[in-house]
């Protein structure tokens, strides 16, 4: 394995715990996001299918809960998600676009895991993930297929959503760096505060507070 | 008037919408989003509101928040400078979310929903709890106690509240104790020392105490001081301020030694005192249920002390003393039992939420009744949405082989079969016969619950007495410890024979409060004699969280007990709420449908429709 295999399987190790758990988190957004499908579809067939990839992917996010459970010394909370509507109406295909995408992503990320783990347990779980994976990639194929909808649509969709994922990521990373330099801020701010008004700050604590029953708004009291 | 109460960003987002005094609806945003005490801003339960009780937008007239962000910005500042330079990480946060964001809630409310400044009008957190807990009680005239872990400044208040000739409501403070003195922070700190998510899972304190003996009450009395005014904490056991480093400090854990780490397993007590298993405990195990057994005891002895300053405040020349009881401690049922039996107070009501789901619903009442509009249906249960089964998938075409490979219990049905269509009287019969014979069943009808109880609507049921079918419904279906008690629903009749039901004193002498018994929010004792018919609903200390169920409050419900009394010759059986190890009670059929898949339920009822495994 070269010098970039072994940096990739130690930067791993060490972040395994939090990888998972965001792993946990996306598969339980991603059956979120199924079931609002479910709810709002009006296909019997599509529903069919729904339902069978509910099941998985809730089973995925046990599955990666379990993995958390053995690599981490902490009890697991699970990482809280933005639940949002993809669009503000619905729309089967599109909402099955997203889903479909968001398959192949997965299958990316998890092969990616797979190939710089040597976790025998890890790879064999997450091996079992990604062939449900694979496997919900056809079905959401064909289920786009049967509202038929054209290719050339699909594509622009699927694009669409790729360009969004795309920034979503950067910002993330992007984010990232921000906070860092923000905290650095941070803690030189607290340092200057805390130097300064300690003392005020402690005589405040223990200083009564009157109980407040006001009504108020923005613009004063009501 | 339309008012839209809000309540979100720190834990347990909720909405309710109030039409000219009429609460309408209220529902968590937990149960669309699936995340357990979710806090994000609650767009998709306001939509989901409006659009069925047949709103826009547009047509709110004012939005009340249960918070006072510039109060709470002040206190999270204070304390975090008050402990430098312990609180570096705090800071931190507070630098983060604070200045970008929640600074700026009411100004996001405004942008959200297109209103002016002066139609958001906030209250302090407290006085929300205060609001929600006098405005639901039905009560002219109340004392108040607010007690949870923090709001704004205030852990702990006492308010008083009447109404008017006039019919307008009157909330008005008297006192209140004030950050780091936290009872609601102490008993979170004792939850996680013991193992437990702090903020989720006090319950599981609750039920540890039954197994464990006081021995250590000394030493909580030594650490929280009961006052004349109320209590003192000594924070130099815990890190309410420099919380990154935990619950309890060094000091607590050198004098009570090292708390419950993950790992250690969970603990092996059983809650069913009539299954004879003898747990393989360690030093530890005993330690700990002691632990628990002791803060739980103080904590009682707490609260009545705080009751007893209620009534002081309430004065002596009332004829019928009231109190309210509100914020997240409230949902403390032991405690609320021995404030009852304690007869300080004639009545004794506890919102259905107490806690910060509740907290959206009394500013916006309040605000109601100020703006001159008589208040009406404050008082409800079932608040969230009704849903028509659309669950209907091609049940033929199903892989039902598949599931096993999917579902938490390693089964799979053969089939499922569809009863569709079953009217009252069929319905309870049908669903009645399969409780009788031993199966596990989803009941979801009507409108959601609101707050954390599942009260016919949205429960799991199984007979009481096949402990077998309660085991299996813990290990296999709710993935629960064996150690929490689960509840039960009776009829009066069977409660008065099963139970040694509380009593307070009234006018014409001890009466049973039956109000206090119809939400699983106090405790009973079971009498001694032959309880092996609803063994399964029992704790070990005989103690069970009853709902007594009366057809006025929910009568499809209380023709399935009638019937299923009729069958087994018990009204009662164990009553849980409907809902997966980790995710909020179900609110959508396709929640509980895939719950069903996924486990072993033998039996799921979506409104009139049946679907029963064939395993």
């Amino acid at each position: 394995m070269g010098f970039i295999g072994k940096l990739r399987r130690r930067i791993l190790r060490k972040r395994l715990p939090q990888v998972l758990k965001n792993f946990n988190a996306v598969e339980d957004d991603g059956v979120w996001h199924l079931k609002q499908a479910f709810h709002y579809s009006d296909s019997k067939k599509a529903k069919n299918v729904l339902l069978q990839h509910i099941l998985e992917e809730r089973h995925h996010a046990d599955v990666l809960k379990r993995l958390y459970d053995l690599e981490s010394r902490q009890r697991f909370t699970p990482a809280h998600f933005n639940r949002a509507r993809l669009y503000s109406d619905f729309s089967d295909w599109k909402t099955m676009a997203y889903i479909h995408q968001g398959e192949i992503d997965a299958v990316k990320k998890f092969s990616k895991i797979v190939q710089a783990s040597d976790h025998a347990q890890l790879k064999s779980e997450l091996g079992k993930i990604i062939e449900d994976e694979e496997g919900h990639c056809h079905s959401t194929d064909g289920l786009i297929a049967d509202f038929g909808v054209g290719k050339r649509d699909l594509e622009k969709e699927l694009s669409r959503i790729r360009r969004i994922r795309f920034k979503q990521n950067w910002l993330t990373m992007g984010n990232k760096i921000g906070l860092f330099v923000f905290d650095l801020f941070a803690t030189l701010l607290y340092f200057l505060l805390g130097s300064l008004f300690f003392g005020y700050a402690k005589r405040r604590m223990a200083q009564p507070k009157p109980a407040n029953d006001q009504m108020q708004s923005l613009e004063g009291p009501v | 008037m339309l008012v839209l109460g809000l309540s979100f960003d720190y834990h347990d987002a909720s909405v309710c919408l109030v039409k000219d005094g009429e609460l309408l609806s209220a529902l968590a945003l937990e149960r669309l989003t699936l995340q357990k005490h979710d806090f994000d801003y609650p767009d998709l339960v306001i939509n989901e509101l409006l659009r069925t009780n047949g709103f826009t937008t547009k047509d709110i007239d004012f939005v009340t928040f249960h918070e006072d962000p510039f109060a709470k910005f002040n206190r999270v500042v204070t304390s975090a400078l008050s402990h430098f330079p312990k609180t570096k990480r705090e800071f931190q946060e507070v630098s983060r979310v604070w200045p970008g964001r929640k600074f700026w809630t009411l100004n996001r409310i405004c942008r959200e929903l297109i209103k002016r400044p002066d139609q958001i009008v906030y209250f302090s957190h407290h006085y929300s709890h205060a609001l929600y807990s006098f405005l639901s009680s039905g009560f002219s005239d109340a004392i108040i106690l607010v007690v949870d872990a923090v709001g704004d400044w205030g852990t702990c208040g006492f308010y008083r509240g009447s109404f008017s000739t006039t019919g307008e409501a009157h909330v008005k403070a008297i006192e209140e104790i004030s950050f780091p003195h936290s009872l609601g922070l102490v008993y979170s700190a004792v939850t996680e020392y013991l193992g437990f998510n702090p903020n989720d899972s006090e319950c599981s304190t609750m039920a540890l105490s039954a197994f464990g003996q006081p021995v250590y009450k000394d030493f909580f009395s030594r650490i929280v001081k009961l006052t004349e005014k109320g209590f003192e904490v000594d924070t130099s056991f815990f890190h309410f301020q420099d919380f990154y480093s935990g619950g309890v400090s060094k000091r607590f854990e050198d004098e009570m030694g090292p708390s419950r780490k993950k790992g250690e397993g969970p603990y092996p007590f059983h809650s069913f005192k009539a299954t004879q298993l003898v747990p393989e405990l360690n030093q530890d195990d005993q330690r700990l249920a002691d632990i628990a057994a002791s803060f739980q005891e103080f904590f009682e002895e707490a609260m009545l002390h705080l009751t007893k300053i209620a009534r002081a405040h309430l004065g002596s020349n009332i004829e019928e003393a009231c109190l309210c009881l509100g914020g997240g401690v409230a949902l403390n049922c032991l405690s609320n039992t021995k404030i009852l039996k304690s007869k300080l107070f004639s009545r004794v009501h506890v919102p259905i939420d107490p806690g910060d789901g509740g907290s959206a619903v009394g500013p916006a009442l309040y605000l109601s009744s100020k703006k001159g509009h008589a208040l009406r249906g404050a008082n409800e249960g079932y608040l969230g949405c009704a849903f028509q089964d659309n669950t209907q998938f091609d049940a033929e075409s199903f892989n039902y082989s598949d599931l096993k490979k999917y579902t938490v219990s390693d089964e799979s049905p053969r089939s499922i079969i569809v009863e569709e269509g079953l009217q009252n009287g069929d319905l309870v019969s049908r669903v009645a016969g399969l409780i009788e014979k031993g199966s596990v069943v989803g009941w979801f009808q009507g409108r959601s619950e609101f707050g954390p109880r599942a009260l016919g609507n949205r429960s799991l049921l199984v007979r009481a007495d096949d402990l077998s079918a309660v085991a299996r419904m813990s290990q296999k279906i709710k993935k629960r410890a064996s150690y929490r008690p689960y509840a039960l629903s009776i009829l009066q009749e069977d409660a008065i024979k099963f139970f040694d039901m509380p009593k307070v004193l009234d006018v014409g002498g001890d009466r049973v409060p039956w109000d206090n018994f119809k939400r699983m929010q106090f405790v009973a004792y079971a009498n001694d004699i032959d309880t092996s018919v609803i063994a399964g609903g029992l704790h070990v200390d005989q103690s069970s969280r009853i709902q007594v169920v009366f057809e006025e409050d929910n009568s499809l419900y209380y023709q399935l007990l009638v019937k299923y009394k009729e069958i087994s010759g018990v009204g009662a059986f164990v009553n849980t709420s409907f809902n997966e190890s980790g995710f909020p009670l179900v609110e959508r059929p396709i929640d509980a449908m895939a719950f069903f898949l996924r486990s072993s339920m033998d039996v799921l009822v979506l409104n009139s429709n049946v679907y029963i495994k064939e395993w």
